[in-house]
């Protein structure tokens, strides 16, 4: 069979949780973090390299910028692109000599174009082009290798230009023609790579549809823009460094991330999860145990000043209380089984005083007596009596105490004894009973008071003489007949009054009669509906065992009771008393 | 089911209680915490207004002795329109010498 699911909690730890806490928490800070920063680089990233190359720029176009006529070069450089190799100057070197004849600065203008003028101008420009080539390689070689260039280009229309020198570097290629666009045209463009923050000191070039971003210097003459000296920046490049840049911050976060999450949890651990532990297994083992002693102790060896301290102390201050009460508890308990055994003890006191010895048939002929009471609590308020006053009288009581427990069954006792001692040779029940009534009164300040029912039976005679000081109606029952109840007036019960009047009535009994009389708990007997087992009900049962003898009547009408009970707790005592007259037996 | 109706009425010194319904064994533990030492004192008139009772048993006879002998102290307890079949059983008893009946 399928046990019925508990919902059993895989057990969790605190500092688990809470790293689970830290990792997604963090995680998320450092992608937020990372993707601003590598988005903020871009910016950066290109002013700090365009910045270098720019003073680069600067410092060639410089050189250039000192050659007179330098746009007349970048002319003839664009004419005669033959004298863009350094073969041409190396096939030309005759005209070397041509120049140290001179006397001034050798400038392209002084040889007539008639004397060999143009030659000279290509030879000079050839010259000046392999002089360049060598710093523009020079400086290629000492540039940051996110760099590309330098490039010189002349300008042939706007907007477009011609590579010059082309410094052996990759992107542009000599006698290329590219068309410059400045940046403020840029920010439109969706080339992500680039269009984030470029100052204007940036231009693209474009070349075959693709686009390079280029640091450019421009070559003036006469404030006009004649060529431009372009260092070109990878395109990569800025997606590159972004890149370098954010993972070295994304690394230097994830490792201060784990270094703080370490550092954090073990704070929590020792401030939090540690006392709390402590407190929480100090509480499992007392469950176990129930040492108080050892968990004060633990308890107190929590320092923290916080709540959890706090909890800590208010458990220890729990744990005396339950202590206190468990041996209070403990205390009472002891001492409520002192008293039940005590109770115990005291009903068998009470019952054996209740004569049991009933006369045996094969000895005394002349009455068979049964009899029984059974009390509500431990001990209880109800009495029967009988006994000889001489050997043909023979005295009949039964008592019932109001209230119930030790108070009826002290009283009880006292009023048993008291019957009894009046009940002498000549007096009838009436008086006997007003006697017992001025006895009880003299002492009664607890206000009891005793229905009693005393009969005495004359053996030989068959004369019995009956009191009644406010007990249930008696039963009589001839020989072969059925149950009646007795309906005499009944005085009131004794120990109330002084003012009572008792009344003697008298009966002749013949062989055969049978008499029943019974208290309260038999008539009063209560099922678990309220209703009652009533006088009727009893004559009923009664009558069901006319012809047996005491003993088994008195069990017919107690199972008969209990039936009708049933499970409901029992209110009253119950006492029954029985005896048949058989009449006068001459030994 | 038995059941035992009571209402008080209080008018100064004097207690009026009516009940309708059965004394029995089991409601005459509620009517012991009507009428007992506690809650009579002070009064020095008890009035029981019993027209509505149809049964009293010896539990409820009980109560009845105990504010009666509570009342001879203190001052008068009347019983008033107890039926006659009842007051046949407290006659029974003898109980006419001890308490007082009252017909309206």
């Amino acid at each position: 069979m399928k046990k019925k699911s508990e919902s059993k909690t895989k057990r969790k730890y605190i500092l688990i949780q809470y790293g689970i806490n830290f990792l997604i928490i963090f995680a998320i800070m450092i992608g937020i973090i990372t993707g601003l920063s590598y988005v903020g680089f871009s910016a950066q990233a290109l002013t700090t390299e365009c910045e270098t190359a720019y003073s680069e720029a600067q410092e060639i176009t410089e050189t250039i910028e000192i050659i007179r006529n330098h746009e007349q070069l970048l002319k003839v450089w664009l004419e005669h692109p033959e004298t863009l190799t350094s073969e041409y100057w190396q096939q030309n070197s005759d005209i070397l000599d041509l120049i140290d004849q001179s006397d001034s600065d050798f400038d392209a203008s002084m040889l007539s174009p008639e004397k060999e003028g143009t030659r000279a101008q290509l030879f000079y420009a050839s010259l000046l082009f392999d002089n360049f080539t060598d710093s523009f390689n020079y400086a290629h070689d000492l540039e940051p290798a996110s760099l590309d260039g330098p490039f010189l280009l002349a300008k042939i229309d706007e907007g477009q230009y011609q590579v010059c020198i082309d410094s052996s570097a990759k992107h542009l290629a000599l006698g290329e023609i590219v068309a410059v666009v400045s940046s403020h045209e840029i920010q439109s463009s969706e080339d992500d790579d680039l269009s984030p923050a470029i100052n204007n000191t940036v231009a693209i070039a474009e070349q075959n549809g693709e686009t390079l971003a280029a640091v450019v210097y421009p070559i003036k003459s006469d404030e006009k823009i004649v060529g431009l000296v372009a260092i070109t920046i990878e395109k990569n490049f800025i997606a590159r460094t972004n890149f370098k840049l954010a993972s070295t911050i994304l690394s230097f976060m994830i490792i201060m991330a784990i270094l703080l999450g370490i550092v954090l949890l073990l704070r929590l651990y020792h401030m939090i999860v540690k006392p709390l532990s402590k407190v929480q297994k100090g509480l499992e083992n007392y469950t176990n145990d129930l040492d108080t002693i050892k968990l004060v102790s633990q308890m107190k060896s929590i320092t923290s000043t916080n709540e959890i301290g706090i909890l800590a102390k208010n458990i220890e201050t729990m744990v005396k209380k339950i202590h206190s009460y468990t041996v209070e508890t403990t205390a009472l308990a002891a001492e409520k089984s002192k008293i039940e055994s005590e109770l115990s003890l005291a009903s068998n006191i009470q019952s054996s005083r209740l004569p049991t010895n009933f006369p045996d048939s094969s000895i005394e002929k002349r009455v068979e007596i049964f009899a029984s009471m059974a009390p509500a609590k431990e001990v209880g308020g109800d009495l029967y009596d009988f006994f000889f006053i001489d050997d043909d009288h023979l005295a009949f009581v039964i008592a019932d105490v109001s209230g119930k427990g030790i108070p009826a069954a002290l009283f009880m006792m006292e009023a048993k004894t008291i019957i009894k001692d009046k009940s002498s040779l000549g007096k009838s029940p009436a008086v006997i009973l007003s006697e017992v009534n001025a006895q009880l009164l003299e002492h009664n300040k607890e206000k009891l008071f005793i229905t009693t029912w005393l009969l005495i039976i004359e053996l030989s005679t068959g004369i019995a003489v009956e009191a009644n000081a406010g007990h249930e109606k008696p039963t009589l029952c001839h020989l072969d007949g059925k149950f009646e109840l007795i309906k005499n007036k009944h005085s009131l019960a004794l120990g109330l009054s002084k003012k009572i009047t008792i009344k003697d009535n008298e009966w002749q009994l013949t062989p055969g009669d049978k008499i029943f009389v019974y208290t309260d708990g038999v008539t009063e007997a209560t099922n678990e509906n309220e209703e009652l087992f009533g006088s009727e009900r009893l004559i009923d049962t009664l009558n069901q065992v006319t012809d047996k003898n005491p003993k088994e009547i008195i069990e017919h009408v107690k199972s008969s009771i209990d039936e009708f009970v049933g499970t409901a707790p029992q209110f009253d005592d119950i006492t029954m008393l029985v005896f048949t007259y058989n009449g006068p037996y001459n030994a | 089911m038995s059941e035992l109706n009571i209402e008080e009425k209080k008018n100064g010194k004097e207690l009026i209680v009516s009940l309708s319904g059965r004394i029995d064994t089991i409601t005459s533990i509620h009517f012991s915490e009507v009428i007992n030492e506690k809650t009579l004192q002070g009064i020095t008139s008890l009035i029981l207004e019993m027209k509505d009772v149809s049964y009293v048993s010896s539990a409820g006879l009980r109560v009845l002795i105990l504010a009666q002998q509570i009342m001879d102290q203190q001052g008068t307890m009347v019983i008033k329109n107890l039926s006659p079949d009842i007051k046949e059983v407290f006659d029974d008893v003898g109980f006419s010498d001890f308490m007082t009946f009252e017909n309206d």
